[in-house]
């Protein structure tokens, strides 16, 4: 019966990106398991290197629909560092608003995602309905439901006035209600507890020595998160970050929506001190770096630290290289599954909150056939 | 329990969900819609096909032809931003619903001879 | 001899499982959505679904059976329409003879475990994982299940007696949860977790067979819904008899919208050690006529 295998995808209900997992199962427990990546890679960093700068922010942006903001904000904050531009006051305070926002609209996605795999249809629709009133948020602010192409160099292109604040607040007061809903349902929900409690274990030291990052860090009981970096404006607000100590996919969930009503109060803190002025230092659209100067940029994105390291070519980037919090959080997630049973591997990939896509940076082909990189080939690298 | 109260409550209120195509659909000021010209205000600079990020828009300055390919679009706004003339020349619409049978539907060429009724404009197939 | 004809082909039997049956999914499909605040397909859905399906293309795996696949929808659905040959609903002729109640939980039954083997036959990993969580869960909501109708059977002697919710209400409740176990509705849906294992047994059915299995599953909601309406709610005439199903109905949704999905061994642990007492309890009060 040992040999009995389940695939897990490339085409699953329960993912909605191409990610193989080969399970292999003894009744319903897990036994063995083996990834496979690259059903979706796009050659975005190659693409990268053959546009100018700021057309590059828009190429950037659209690596990852959910965290979009995160990547241009990275890119920007590379270009900026680079060409030594200086950012507008209340460009930095923007930037903060639309990060928070995002950050809730990618965590109720993942969370209602993930009643969905434990199979709680009722929840999974009421939290998209929630959800609803982040994105129109972020639809008047940006213009645009996801993409919102907010930043450039020295600024943001839109700014949020008076009455659009009205608005933002109104419905974050909404928003905060139905998070202490939720965050009451996943506390004292007797089945969800069930479900989730001691499943998907990651004790504190594997995650520290498979590098695990972002939410999935924080539930380990690991206070880290760059944003107390006080990368832009995050500095001069203050906030706090979320940690539990489960280590299992339930602690994931409440780091998940305590963090967003740490967002909404982070929102409604940058909306308090945000100075007023220009929204954009003006810059040429054409941006001239020196050959060869490099940086890296560093982001607390929704998902964990996203990782930008930039070098310049002049008009063009010489080469981008782009660490997605995704793919930080593959070990961890080989991790949970070990023990695990079928019923469970939907709810523990939810909660890692996986952007496969994001993570597909390279096959390796040789001579026609895919191939497994080990360690020593990338050391030869 | 809450979930067992809320649900008798969304029982009997009625549905946030729109019956969107007999309804159409809220759209907020600012919306980034489906780009179009205006052939009035245009000087010929070219700077919306300089800047465009996925290289939608095409000019020909000799025979006066701008059109832009939506299916390339990726509504950044960007072409919008750049254009220096008042009124702007290049803008957006709150335009969303842009599906058509055939692609070269998708892409719009306003050209010189049509200029004398404004807006109009020739689909080329 | 033309009101038994008439029992067998129209109502209570073959046409009444097939469109009531599929009429009580719309409206289950229905409420649903409203519950969850939205606006749901019209309630004549399950029809278009079916007619949808009837016309697609029947494809035999290759490491399936196809005398198996062709077999298992076609009894699963007699057997659901012969089952609800043995409910008296309001003064329609039903089978009745000395300990028929058993029949008819037999025929429900193997109405079931068709439903499993189905998954066997196709070969699929899916389907057979399906197939073995179906067979887990009839293993685990059986027990408390046959327990109640014992106890019903006690009290009433076979016959219909009114409200025996008030009476026995923990064999009303071991009842409930028996019918959920037995369609497979949310908290126990756990055979057809499309999260997990796709659509668990039925993974590989198409056209024609899967056709087959949605009237035996309408079937089966049917002669559930009425069995609970005629044994837990009591007798009355069809009008009184189909308000009464309805109530069951709306039970049902209720409790299917309310919770997750359970992971098939606490679903196995909740019947066993949690119902099953609940229901000795009642089944004992009957034996010794307190009531």
């Amino acid at each position: 019966m040992s040999d009995f295998c389940l695939p897990f995808g490339p085409q699953h209900p329960a993912l909605v990106e191409p990610l193989h997992l080969k399970l292999v199962v003894e009744g319903e427990k897990v036994v063995d398991y083996e990834f496979k990546f690259g059903y979706s890679h796009r050659g975005i960093e190659k693409s990268l290197e053959k546009r100018q700068w700021i057309k590059d922010i828009f190429l950037a942006e659209r690596i990852c629909g959910i965290c979009s903001h995160s990547h241009t904000l990275a890119f920007t904050r590379g270009i900026e560092a680079l060409a030594d531009i200086q950012v507008a006051e209340r460009a930095e305070y923007i930037r903060v608003v639309m990060a928070e926002l995002e950050r809730l609209h990618s965590h109720t996605l993942n969370l209602a995602v993930s009643f969905h795999e434990i199979g709680f249809a009722t929840v999974f629709q009421y939290m998209f309905r929630d959800r609803e009133l982040v994105m129109e948020l972020l639809e008047m602010v940006s213009g645009n439901r996801v993409n919102y192409g907010m930043n450039l160099p020295g600024g943001v292109r839109r700014d949020i006035e008076p009455s659009k604040i009205k608005e933002i607040l109104e419905k974050l007061a909404k928003l905060e209600g139905r998070i202490d809903y939720y965050t009451k349902l996943i506390e004292k929900d007797n089945l969800v507890r069930k479900r989730t409690e001691s499943t998907g274990m990651l004790s504190k030291k594997k995650a520290i020595e498979l590098g695990a990052t972002g939410p999935v860090k924080r539930a380990s009981g690991i206070s880290e998160d760059f944003r107390k970096a006080g990368y832009g404006a995050y500095g001069k607000i203050s906030f706090y970050t979320v940690t539990e100590k489960g280590c299992d996919v339930h602690s994931r969930f409440l780091v998940r929506i305590r963090e967003c009503a740490a967002a909404i109060n982070l929102i409604r803190e940058a909306i308090k001190d945000m100075p007023s002025g220009p929204i954009i230092n003006k810059t040429p659209p054409v941006i001239n770096i020196e050959k060869g100067k490099e940086t890296v940029s560093r982001v607390e994105a929704q998902r964990g630290e996203l990782i930008y390291y930039m070098r310049s070519d002049g008009l063009t980037p010489y080469r981008v290289k782009i660490k997605t919090p995704t793919y930080a959080n593959y070990l961890p997630l080989g991790e949970c599954l070990k023990e695990s049973l079928i019923s469970d591997v939907p709810v523990i990939v939810a909660s890692m909150d996986p952007c496969i896509t994001c993570a597909d940076r390279v096959t390796v082909v040789r001579n026609g056939k895919e191939t497994i990189v080990r360690k020593d080939d990338l050391k030869k690298m | 329990m809450g979930v067992a109260i809320e649900v008798l409550k969304r029982l009997v209120s009625r549905p946030v969900t729109t019956k969107y195509p007999d309804a159409p659909p809220e759209t907020p000021e600012g919306l980034r819609g489906k780009v179009e010209w205006n052939r009035e205000t245009c000087i010929w600079c070219k700077m919306c096909e300089m800047n465009c990020p996925a290289n939608a828009i095409s000019i020909d300055k000799e025979k006066k032809i701008w059109s832009i390919d939506t299916a390339k679009c990726i509504f950044c706004g960007r072409c919008n931003e750049v254009c220096p003339t008042k009124p702007k020349s290049v803008y957006l619409t709150k335009k969303i619903e842009l599906a058509t049978e055939r692609k070269e539907n998708l892409r719009d060429v306003y050209e010189e001879h049509h200029s004398q009724e404004k807006g109009q404009k020739e689909q080329k197939t | 001899m033309f009101w038994e004809a008439f029992s067998v082909v129209v109502f209570p039997g073959l046409l009444a499982a097939v469109f009531i049956g599929f009429l009580y999914e719309g409206i289950m499909r229905k409420v649903t959505a409203r519950m969850q605040h939205r606006r749901g397909p019209p309630i004549w859905q399950p029809f278009l679904d079916w007619i949808k399906t009837m016309t697609k293309e029947n494809i035999t795996p290759k490491a399936g059976s196809g005398f198996l696949m062709t077999l298992c929808p076609i009894v699963a659905f007699a057997s659901a329409v012969m089952a609800v040959m043995f409910v008296p609903i309001a003064g329609f002729p039903s089978i009745g003879f000395e300990g028929n109640t058993f029949v008819f939980l037999y025929f429900l039954f193997q109405s079931v475990v068709f439903f499993a083997i189905s998954g066997f036959a196709t070969g699929n990993p899916y389907g057979i994982v399906g197939s073995i969580r179906e067979i887990m869960q009839i293993i685990s909501y059986e027990l408390p299940f046959v327990i109640s109708v014992i106890t019903i059977g006690l009290f009433s002697s076979f016959t219909v007696k009114p409200f025996i919710v008030f009476t026995f209400p923990f064999a009303f409740i071991g009842f409930i949860l028996g019918v959920m176990g037995k369609l497979g509705i949310a908290p126990f849906h756990i055979p057809e977790a499309e999260q997990e294992i796709i659509e668990g047994a039925l993974t590989e059915y198409t056209g024609a067979r899967l056709g087959m299995f949605q009237l035996a599953k309408a079937a089966l909601l049917w002669v559930s819904v009425s069995a609970a309406a005629v044994m837990l709610l009591g007798g009355g005439n069809l009008i009184i008899f189909l308000i009464k199903s309805l109530i069951i109905l709306f039970i049902l949704t209720f409790l299917s919208n309310i919770f997750a999905r359970m992971r098939i061994d606490h679903a196995f642990r909740f019947y066993w050690f949690a119902l099953v007492p609940l229901v000795l309890i009642d089944l004992v009060r009957a034996f010794l006529g307190i009531w």
